[in-house]
């Protein structure tokens, strides 16, 4: 039997409702702030109740209601908070970074010590200082879990996209959290 | 970075697909295979590998400890409002209104008459949706 217009959007209320907290929690990320972050969630849920028909039931809402967050984002709060866009000059100089890090014994069991330590706050703070898109990357993937083809959906860049800034964005998270560490004097280079 | 031994598959490419290997990510069996091959036989690669494993997990831990606001209660309720007076602008409804209407008649000669007639009326409200 067919569903009525009345029993889908009850349906979309159940389902869709039950992840208001994840979705904030990503909107955090993407817009900084707890005002924006609200308004994009609400214009997300708003956005995906009026398209809720071309949702295919049985298929990953939660991976839908995150497309629709992500692609509000990038198309309304982006343009608004007139962030700029990460140049390619930018990306070469995180790759260069990322790939000179090689680190020795000594350093690695520094690193590990250092995260550790690592208290929420600066984790949250280097996740807001990488450049945007490998943060969505990074979330989608670490916190979320989603895998990478789901994420080039989300997002709508193609796979190999997103295995770069995903790498990228895991190296700059990890070049960030050791110069907290440094900072804070934890995780300095252990002395035998 | 190399052992300096001869493998099958060389280390810079074992490295370079240790994230690929702990993301899950690499779909052929035998390219899974021939990296844990090498691992096997090179321990500079494993000891890469290991704390390649171990920050991973250990990012993954941070990531989601510290990501995990709930929003607040009032804007849980408001986004509930929100979409359920969305629904109900696509919805009718029906109001029942009951009127009574009493009179009394009193005659010359002292007889009281009394009439009461009580009209329901039901009215149909549609809200358009498209």
């Amino acid at each position: 039997m067919r569903e009525s217009a009345e029993e889908r959007n009850l349906r979309f209320e159940r389902d869709a409702l039950a992840f208001t907290d994840q979705l904030y929690s990503a909107a955090l990320r993407y817009t900084k702030n707890p005002h924006d972050a609200k308004d994009l969630v609400q214009d997300t849920y708003l956005k995906a109740f009026a398209s809720f028909h071309q949702f295919e039931p049985g298929t990953n809402l939660k991976a839908w209601l995150y497309r629709v967050l992500t692609t509000t984002f990038i198309n309304s709060y982006r343009k608004a908070q007139r962030q700029p866009q990460i140049a390619n000059a930018e990306l070469e100089d995180w790759q260069l970074a990322a790939s000179a890090s090689h680190t020795s014994d000594q350093g690695k069991s520094a690193e590990i010590q250092a995260l550790e330590n690592m208290p929420d706050s600066d984790v949250k703070r280097a996740l807001a200082e990488i450049p945007e898109e490998f943060r969505i990357a990074v979330y989608l993937a670490d916190v979320e879990g989603f895998a990478y083809k789901e994420i080039a959906e989300i997002v709508g860049v193609p796979t190999g996209t997103i295995m770069s800034r995903l790498h990228r964005g895991r190296k700059a998270l990890r070049i960030l959290l050791a110069d907290y560490a440094k900072e804070r004097g934890y995780g300095k280079e252990v002395t035998s | 970075m190399s052992c300096g031994e001869p493998h099958a598959t060389p280390c810079v490419e074992v490295l370079g697909a240790a994230v690929f290997l702990i993301d899950g990510e690499i779909e052929e069996v035998s390219r899974v295979r021939d990296i844990e091959t090498h691992l096997a036989e090179c321990p500079p690669c494993r000891s890469e590998m290991d704390h390649e494993r171990k920050t991973h997990q250990m990012l993954h831990d941070l990531l989601t400890r510290s990501c995990c606001e709930e929003a607040p209660p009032e804007f849980h309720q408001q986004l509930a409002m929100q979409l359920a007076a969305m629904r109900n602008q696509s919805t009718e409804f029906f109001a029942e209104f009951t009127r009574t209407e009493i009179s009394i008649q009193i005659e010359e000669f002292g007889s009281v008459e009394h009439h009461e007639i009580t009209i329901e009326t039901t009215q149909e409200f549609h809200f358009p949706n498209e």
